[in-house]
């Protein structure tokens, strides 16, 4: 077997003998410290999560084991790919530099210390997963101490079949100075293109101030390279010195880095192209609405734009720490190197770019703090189940019970007058700005806000920023599109959201701001008094819908709010009705005007309606010969070639009465009500309201009709017109009335008809009154068998129905009830309730607004950040799996919530944050260079094409020395290099050498080793990896 | 009623007016037939247990009206259902055609995304077949829905309909799982104590809702 090491080589060895084993019967610290190092090995490599947490202790000494990995916490896949993971190769010069770990996982929260130390590590050499041993005291292990580390680690890596390298920090710069060794077996025959192993060594080498001229540099340089030599040479002699040299080649890389981003920049996503397109798409429609547009109208549209534009989650920095901008030259001999400009170095040269982001950050993830404050709210408000919000801020006493029964006759003052300023001041607002504005400036909010940032709050959700003839104003946006389903995922329709920039979406997106449940229910509860106003002044709710169609994936609150704009509508209208009556009845008749002194319109007026109308009703019900007012047919639509039985009339439709929205609470009791109802004919009965209404109006539109004829519209299935089944049915009716005459025994098996009907009665519903049924045109026909019944709840119904226009029924419908039903439901909603739903409303707006694109959703654009682009619709699929899978459809129980049971939502909201910010940042700097934004954001790198590496050359460097070539024809045949300003030196400037050598014997098979320079203008480190053949 | 271990699931049957909802409610829950039913008003409400699999499950059935002017209402009862029956008449085409119209309903009513359906071809005892069997199959077939062919006259594929849907329902585990308790401890104990979810705190819970 062929084992290689390697054994510290340096200036002060030779003291490894002054460890010895004496004792064979007990074990040694030497062999106890390789069995601790081999168990821990072990362990760490079962998961290979990074871990700081092990403590040795050798030698009085106490170690501290760093395990670094670069694996989240993620699947097995990503396990795989790193252990699939080869070591560079060794002769490839370009892949000496890269990275190699696909997935950047960071952990999210790593050790301060020893984040720094990965950092450099991979910064340095690459290197993402290793063992790091690093004394907990001042220095380091001595010398001696350090050799028997390392002889260790050595046995324990190789025992552990560990092919990561292990490192020892030592000396007083024990986080500089490493000392490492990596295990790797290698085979004779073919020693080039198996694994090999190395060691890297680093050290702090050369000081800064040295390094300003190339000389220094020139000069350290080839002191590392004799100390390097020293190191691998067997005899060392000046005669193998230079043979060592021609034998040695050395490749150069030198890299430009670019950081120091404008932060407000890089937010505003310069994918102009796209915009551009936006934008004169939206010219277009705009020019429809206003044919004046003209230029200077255009910029000012794409500047208000760009102000939408904003991201307003996410990064509050530029994800993108630097980037680097890297040229690779071939190997040549090493004595060359420092004594050229790159430039001059011979071709083929290849150029590609890195890039560093910012390590994800807890203080960065802006939106998922904001989830989190919510679901800390959430979890809180489980702790007191079904308490209400109202009940918690009056034990708090932060709200007087006066306040709470007088209707408001204060507060709408003043809420009127905010309305007032609304309009009057909007430049002020616009600069004021509020908490919405920056969720940065709100993390060191107090935790219940003051009541002026309530206010502001406040005027953001209920001021209407937008123009109302906007087209991506809400209400210019059709219902069906504001309640589409925002996803792939079926089973998040589950999930009750409300429509994005709705009033309660904007509620809930304000309230990840408030840091605590008390600072949310203060902030509900102000709120619920403007919708009070709202209501009891009948100004129409902003931003919510006002029609009869609930949408059941609304939230209740959503519905409940829908409701009351609703009812505002309907009051409304049926005010206006009643004054316009009104006038009309004055004219008539002064002396039966109702008292209206008042002239507002407040509740007491519109209940007089009601009572008035019930009057009406109790007037008509009396007469029996009734007054039948001529229906003004003229606007209603008729049954096509269907005429009245006994009239020649077609049959009109008549209008009928809306019996409104039903909110999800309201099915609920209703069905509840039905079910627990034991007698059948009463459930129907408590049903047939609106059957009853839809009959008064038909009769007072179709004067002398009869039930036939409104069964033929309302149900015209029950209308039998085949010859063959009218036959069946006046034959069954016939056998019927034959076996009734013979038993004249009722039937008890059937609920629906416990009264028999008897000849009797069949007689006396005769409608006809002595008029000949007239024929033809729709009349040939007669009822079903059902139908035919006289005793039936419709054929009941009908009797009990009198002719009475809508307008003069009996509201099915009343406002008023329902208006104050959802108020009170608003107004007493527990806390866990309200906290509940803002969160479903929360999590599924995320996905929405993550997932529509601009250029495919009629939102307006600061509501579709969704992107074209693979990995990211990726992230918005994971996230909303993991939201389907723990976000819990029902308000848990306290005591069943873990605290970690909403971990892996955060997680995904993060990634989702995090990479959005990473692709817009890029997209931002490369604009449409859209192969390299891809490979920058997948690999971290990317190489350069000749097409592309002008624009790459102008985001480092500039357009100074650009303009004047670009006459000169700048097509890609150009040498890129001229592109790099002469005057700008590389800020980091790379070599390594290699060499090959025999070690430890010059009998050994010839071995690769090399040295790794890397100098910037701060410092200089020098990594050896020499490979030895095992004795 | 049995016991409170029991799980409780909601059905709608939805379809044309006349294709024979109420008859193949009425044949299930009482095993009756009549030919001249009441024509429902609104919707209507029958409770039957039933054994699958040794396990002892309750069905809510709402059966609906089928009438043109009662859609709207009937809507809001989708919210909740586990299953819905879907009925045509083998014997009038145009029942057969409407479908499409119910399933595009049940899309936009129906707040359940993984809610078992199952088509019912009715009124198979009938000479006069409009609608073949395989048609029917087919259809049911392109819209995932389970499909049987019935007739509450004849008795023949009404328990099997409802089995079947109660099968379907118990292999789900979303639906399974979220068997419908709160309505079944108010059926048992008559109170409302535990409408956890809505209007716990309302003080005056609604008495008649909307009157319809």
């Amino acid at each position: 077997m062929v084992r290689s090491k390697r054994i510290v080589q340096h200036n002060h060895d030779g003291d490894d003998n002054s460890f010895e084993i004496t004792d064979y019967t007990l074990a040694s610290q030497w062999e106890t410290l390789i069995s601790k190092l081999e168990d821990i090995i072990n362990q760490r490599l079962e998961n290979r999560k990074s871990s700081t947490d092990d403590t040795i202790q050798f030698n009085n000494t106490s170690f501290q084991l760093i395990y670094m990995s670069p694996i989240g916490d993620d699947t097995k896949d990503d396990l795989d790919k790193i252990s699939k993971l080869k070591y560079n190769g060794f002769m490839n010069a370009k892949n000496d530099f890269q990275f190699n770990v696909k997935n950047n996982i960071y952990k999210f929260n790593t050790h301060s210390s020893s984040s720094y130390q990965m950092e450099n590590f991979s910064n340095w050499f690459g290197i993402h997963e290793y063992f790091l041993l690093l004394a907990l005291r001042d220095n380091g292990p001595n010398i001696s101490d350090l050799s028997t580390i390392m002889s260790a680690f050595t046995i324990a890596l190789h025992h552990c079949n560990c092919f990561l390298p292990a490192f020892v920090g030592f000396d007083e710069k024990r986080y500089e100075n490493f000392i490492g060794y990596m295990y790797a077996p290698i085979s004779k025959s073919r020693l080039l293109n198996e694994d090999f192993f190395f060691v890297k060594f680093a050290t702090e080498s050369i000081t800064p101030s040295s390094l300003t001229t190339n000389q220094n540099i020139a000069e350290s340089f080839e002191k590392q390279l004799k100390i390097f030599y020293s190191k691998i040479s067997v005899d060392f002699d000046d005669r193998n010195w230079d043979q060592f040299l021609s034998l040695s080649t050395t490749s150069a890389k030198y890299t430009y880095i670019k950081n120091n981003w404008d932060d407000a920049e890089w937010r505003y996503s310069s994918n102009n192209n796209n915009n551009n397109n936006n934008i004169s798409n939206n010219n277009s429609k705009h020019n429809n609405n206003n044919n004046d547009d003209d230029d200077d109208d255009n910029q000012s549209v794409s500047s208000n734009y760009n102000d939408n534009q904003v991201f307003r989650w996410g990064y509050p920095m530029d994800p993108i720490n630097e980037l680097h901008l890297c040229v690779m030259c071939p190997p040549m001999s090493s004595t060359h190197v420092l004594e050229n400009d790159f430039t001059s170095m011979k071709t083929p040269k290849s150029w590609f770019i890195k890039v560093l982001f910012r390590k994800p950050h807890n203080s960065l993830f802006q939106l998922c703090i904001g989830v989190m404050n919510v679901f800390n709210s959430f979890i809180e408000s489980l702790k007191t189940p079904n308490l209400s919000v109202n009940q918690t801020l009056l034990d708090y006493n932060l709200k007087s019970s006066d306040s709470n029964n007088s209707v408001n006759s204060s507060s709408n003052n003043k809420f009127n007058q905010q309305q007032q300023q609304y309009q009057d001041q909007q430049g002020l607002m616009k600069t004021m700005g509020s908490l919405t504005k920056s969720l940065a400036s709100s993390l060191g909010s107090p935790l219940v806000p003051t009541e002026r940032e309530l206010d502001l709050l406040l005027r953001d959700l209920f001021y209407e920023k937008k123009d109302p003839s906007d087209i991506f104003h809400f209400n210019n946006i059709p219902e069906d599109e504001l309640n589409s389903h925002p996803s792939f995922n079926k089973r998040s329709a589950d999930i009750k959201r409300s429509p994005i920039d709705s009033l309660f979406f904007s509620f809930c997106m304000s309230s990840l701001n408030i840091q605590s449940l008390l600072g949310i229910q203060l902030f509900w509860n102000e709120f619920i008094k403007e919708i009070k106003w709202h209501w009891s002044n009948l100004v129409l709710i902003p931003r919510t819908f006002s029609s009869a169609h609930i949408n059941v994936h609304n939230c209740l609150i959503f519905q409940k709010l829908q409701m009351i704009n609703y009812c505002i509508m309907k009051k409304t209208i049926s005010l206006s009705n009643q004054e316009e009556q009104e006038e009309n009845s004055n004219r008539d008749n002064t002396s039966k005007s109702v008292n209206n002194d008042n002239d507002g319109w407040g509740f007491d007026d519109d209940d007089i309606v009601v009572e008035q109308q019930q009057q009406q009703q109790l007037d008509i019900d009396d007469n029996d010969e009734i007054q039948v007012e001529n229906p003004d047919n003229s606007n209603l639509k008729r049954l096509k070639d269907c005429y009245l039985l006994y009239q020649d009339r077609e049959i009109v439709v008549p209008d009928t009465q809306d019996f409104g929205p039903m909110t999800d609470d309201m099915v609920h009791d209703q069905l509840n009500e039905i079910s627990l109802e034991q007698n059948s004919e009463k459930r129907i009965e408590m049903q047939s309201l609106s059957l009853l209404s839809d009959m008064q109006s038909f009769k007072f539109h179709n004067p002398g009709s009869v039930f036939e004829d409104f069964i033929r519209w309302h149900s015209p299935a029950d209308w039998v017109t085949k010859s063959n089944d009218i036959e069946i049915v006046k034959q069954k009716l016939q056998e019927e009335q034959q076996k009734e005459n013979e038993t004249n025994n009722s039937d008890n098996n059937d609920d629906d008809d416990d009264d028999i009907s008897t000849n009797d009665e069949i007689q006396t519903n005769d409608e006809s009154k002595g008029r000949e049924r007239k024929r033809g045109y729709g009349r040939d026909g007669c009822l079903s068998l059902r139908m035919s019944r006289q005793t039936t709840v419709w054929r009941k119904t009908w009797e009990k129905a009198k002719p009475i226009p809508i307008s003069k029924q009996t509201p099915l419908f009343n406002y008023n009830e329902q208006a104050e039903k959802a108020l009170s439901y608003l107004e007493n909603i527990s806390s866990d309730d309200l906290l509940h739903q803002m969160l479903s409303v929360t999590l599924t707006s995320i996905a929405t607004i993550f997932t529509n694109e601009k250029s495919k959703s009629s939102l307006s654009n600061e509501y579709c950040l969704g992107l074209d682009f693979q990995p990211i619709k990726q992230l918005v699929e994971n996230y909303y799996e993991s939201v389907c899978k723990d976000f819990p459809i029902q308000i848990p129980n306290y005591s069943s919530i873990k605290k970690n049971d909403f971990d892996s939502i955060f997680k995904s909201i993060q990634d989702l944050e995090n990479n959005y910010s990473k692709i817009i940042s890029l997209k931002t700097k490369f604009n449409k260079l859209d192969r390299v934004v891809n490979n920058l954001y997948q690999d971290g790198y990317c190489d350069i094409l000749d097409n592309e590496f002008e624009k790459i050359a102008y985001l480092f460097f500039g357009d100074e020395n650009f303009n004047d070539e670009e006459d000169g024809g700048y097509a890609g045949s150009r040498d890129p290099e001229n592109a790099i300003p002469s005057d700008t030196l590389p800020n980091i400037k790379e070599y390594i050498t290699r060499s090959y050598s025999p070690k430890p014997f010059k009998s050994s098979q010839t071995m690769p080793h090399k040295m790794y320079t890397c100098i910037t203008p701060y410092e200089c480190r020098v990594a050896t990896c020499i490979s030895e053949e095992d004795i | 009623m049995t016991t409170t271990e029991e799980k409780q699931y909601k059905i709608l049957l939805i379809g044309d007016s006349d294709v024979g909802k109420t008859s193949i409610v009425k044949r299930f829950s009482d095993d009756e037939f009549k030919e001249d039913l009441l024509c429902t008003i609104g919707v209507e409400f029958k409770m039957k247990s039933l054994n699958i699999d040794d396990q002892n499950i309750t069905l809510c059935i709402w059966d609906t009206a089928g009438q043109e002017k009662f859609r709207a209402l009937i809507s809001s009862y989708y919210r909740g259902a586990h299953g819905i029956i879907l009925t045509y008449d083998v014997t009038k085409r145009e029942t057969f055609n409407n479908l499409q119209y119910w399933l595009n309903e049940i899309e936009s009513f129906s707040t359940r995304s993984d809610v078992v359906m199952l088509l019912v071809g009715n009124k198979i005892d009938k000479e006069n077949r409009e609608v073949s069997r395989e048609e029917g199959a087919e259809f049911a077939k392109k819209k995932a829905m389970l499909f049987i062919e019935a007739s509450a006259k004849t008795k023949m594929g009404i328990q099997q309909a409802f089995e079947e849907l109660a099968h379907k329902i118990l292999e789900t585990p979303s639906l399974a799982n979220e068997a419908d308790n709160n309505k079944k401890s108010n059926r048992m104990n008559g109170n409302t104590d535990d409408k956890v979810k809505f209007n716990a705190d309302q003080a005056q819970p609604d008495s008649g809702g909307c009157s319809c």
